[in-house]
């Protein structure tokens, strides 16, 4: 009995050692994942084209995943369009608050195989779930969602939302764990600021969140300039634009005269 | 090779060939027809994904370079009547401070949108049409050249008279006629009042009215207007960038490398074509431009949401 509490003091420190060191890999609130983006901050330059962000995560065996890139909420005008004595014209200002600027989500496997009776609204994933985190001035929850829905599909038409079910990879790795990789297109209309890319675990009717981190897209060189000047000094932005203009027209005009022209 | 750029006002990247490209049929028809061209190239801008208030913006700044250029290539072939030009303008301004008011009321109603293109479709309708008809006749009678060189119908209808017991008679050489300095006054103030309702340079309003209201040779129409067009969209490429930060000045650079030289080549053309071809081939374009519009009207919308601004 005596040498069974031995062994069990000696082996304590031990046990404290592997519950710390697990802690640090699967966190406190539940589990974790190690997460690698690449890259990490985005530069818009004169040449930017958007750019193409790759993910990979190490994750514990048999893990269905979800990874959602969510740019800056922010506050959006629109005009909705009816119809006036038969013709389709605008009727109505909308004025959409907390909208993600961009919104992408992959999932490993169809959101219905993973389990029968979920849904994307279900496990906070998804269109729905901006929905219920939008808000509309002036309007009921159901208008609300209709009009959400068309507001969905002005922003896939710019390849600013979209979901893709089962288009991320996972295969096996060494000691019972799974890599999982992906990638995604950042389109150049994507603003300036800061995006989350958010990796879930699907259990079977929540998403865990397993791990978060930012990107950062930042305007660099003349962008920059251009952006700032425009801003902060409109007036004079104009003047220059003008000139500019007058001499570029005046300088092809004096060209193709001397080019033998009336 | 697909050059792309990023354009930083309008935050989006677009290719640089097709919009060069863009930029050389819009300056082409500026300098073969006068006309500024936004009417065209705001809804193409927008349809590349440049949001329409830059769209709106950056075509004025692009067109104050295609308007220097015709306009230069319309003085250097003698058919700009720069004293009718001014006098257009001064009344362009008037209408157009007129007509902002105007909008801003029919705003408060909440009708603008709706008064705004009906305006836009009918008005273009009944130029494109008449001028349509009127060339077509023309051009199958052969009466082209003699009706150029008449300033006023043998019967002088009510608006002939009016015209002619106007005050301040004064002579436009380059225009060749004899009419009141308040003509063009109140006929500039008249498309500046429409520039302001329908949201664009109203070049297309113009130049029928140089033509049948003001009975101006059809090459020295095309030099003034573009002279007037220039003046109008320096104003608005100011008042833009100061007010609402929304000219994208790399965009408008983009376009009138394209454009610049467009103007030289419809310049060129414009003055090898007879009076009613022009005629005719810019009634086509209006014509083209109204269909567009009201299919636009009448089709139900993919979408039922759009953003805010643009015309």
């Amino acid at each position: 009995m005596k040498r069974d509490i031995s062994v069990t003091i000696l082996l304590m420190p031990l046990l404290i050692l592997l519950c710390f060191s697990s802690s640090v890999t699967w966190g406190k609130a539940g589990p974790r994942a190690t997460m690698t983006i690449t890259p990490q901050r985005v530069t818009i330059s004169t040449l930017y084209n958007g750019k193409t962000i790759s993910v990979q995560a190490e994750l514990p065996k048999g893990t269905e995943v979800a990874l959602t890139c969510e740019g800056p909420e922010n506050t959006l005008t629109l005009m909705r369009k009816g119809r006036i004595c038969g013709l389709w014209m605008n009727v109505e200002e909308l004025v959409f608050h907390k909208v993600p600027t961009l919104y992408f989500l992959q999932t490993s496997k169809k959101i219905e195989k993973i389990n029968d009776h979920d849904t994307m609204h279900e496990i906070e994933l998804g269109y729905e779930s901006l929905c219920s985190r939008a808000q509309l001035e002036k309007k009921g929850e159901e208008e609300k969602a209709n009009l959400f829905n068309q507001l969905v599909k002005l922003k896939e038409s710019e390849n600013l939302y979209s979901v893709s079910e089962g288009t991320i990879k996972i295969t096996p790795a060494e000691d019972n764990s799974a890599r999982m990789t992906t990638t995604f297109h950042l389109p150049p209309k994507a603003q300036p600021g800061e995006y989350k890319i958010n990796l879930f675990q699907l259990n079977n009717s929540e998403a865990v969140l397993l791990n978060s981190q930012p990107v950062t897209v930042e305007q660099t060189g003349l962008t920059t300039y251009l952006s700032s000047l425009a801003i902060n000094h409109g007036l004079l932005y104009g003047f220059i634009a003008v000139i500019i203009a007058i001499i570029s027209g005046l300088a092809v005009g004096i060209l193709f005269g001397s080019k033998g022209g009336h | 090779m697909d050059f792309h750029i990023y354009l930083p006002i309008a935050g989006n990247s677009v290719s640089i060939v097709p919009l060069l490209g863009l930029g050389v049929i819009v300056g082409f028809l500026s300098g073969l027809f006068g006309v500024g061209g936004g009417f065209l190239l705001t809804p193409l801008l927008i349809m590349i994904g440049i949001p329409p208030t830059v769209a709106a913006a950056s075509d004025s700044n692009q067109i104050v370079a295609a308007s220097a250029s015709g306009t230069f290539a319309h003085y250097r072939l003698g058919n700009v009547d720069f004293k009718m030009g001014i006098l257009l303008l001064i009344g362009g301004i008037a209408g157009g401070t007129f007509g902002v008011q105007l909008v801003k009321i029919l705003r408060s109603t909440g009708n603008a949108d709706f008064v705004i293109q009906i305006t836009y479709v009918i008005m273009l309708g009944l130029i494109g049409g008449y001028m349509f008809l009127e060339s077509l006749r023309n051009l199958r009678q052969g009466l082209s050249k003699v009706q150029n060189e008449k300033p006023y119908p043998a019967k002088p209808s009510l608006y002939v008279r009016i015209m002619k017991n106007l005050p301040a008679k004064t002579n436009f050489a380059k225009s060749k006629i004899h009419v009141s300095i308040f003509l063009p006054f109140l006929l500039g103030a008249l498309v500046g009042i429409l520039a302001a309702i329908m949201g664009v340079g109203g070049g297309f309003v113009m130049v029928p009215i140089m033509i049948y209201l003001l009975r101006i040779p059809m090459h020295v129409v095309v030099g003034t207007s573009l002279f007037h067009i220039f003046f109008t969209c320096v104003n608005v490429t100011i008042m833009q960038s100061y007010l609402n930060h929304t000219v994208d000045f790399l965009l408008a650079l983009i376009l009138l490398i394209g454009s610049t030289t467009g103007a030289q080549i419809g310049a060129k053309i414009s003055k090898r074509l007879k009076a009613d071809q022009i005629k005719i081939l810019l009634a086509l374009i209006v014509l083209v431009v109204m269909i567009k519009m009201l299919l636009g009207l009448v089709l139900a919308p993919h979408i039922l949401l759009a953003y805010k601004g643009g015309h």
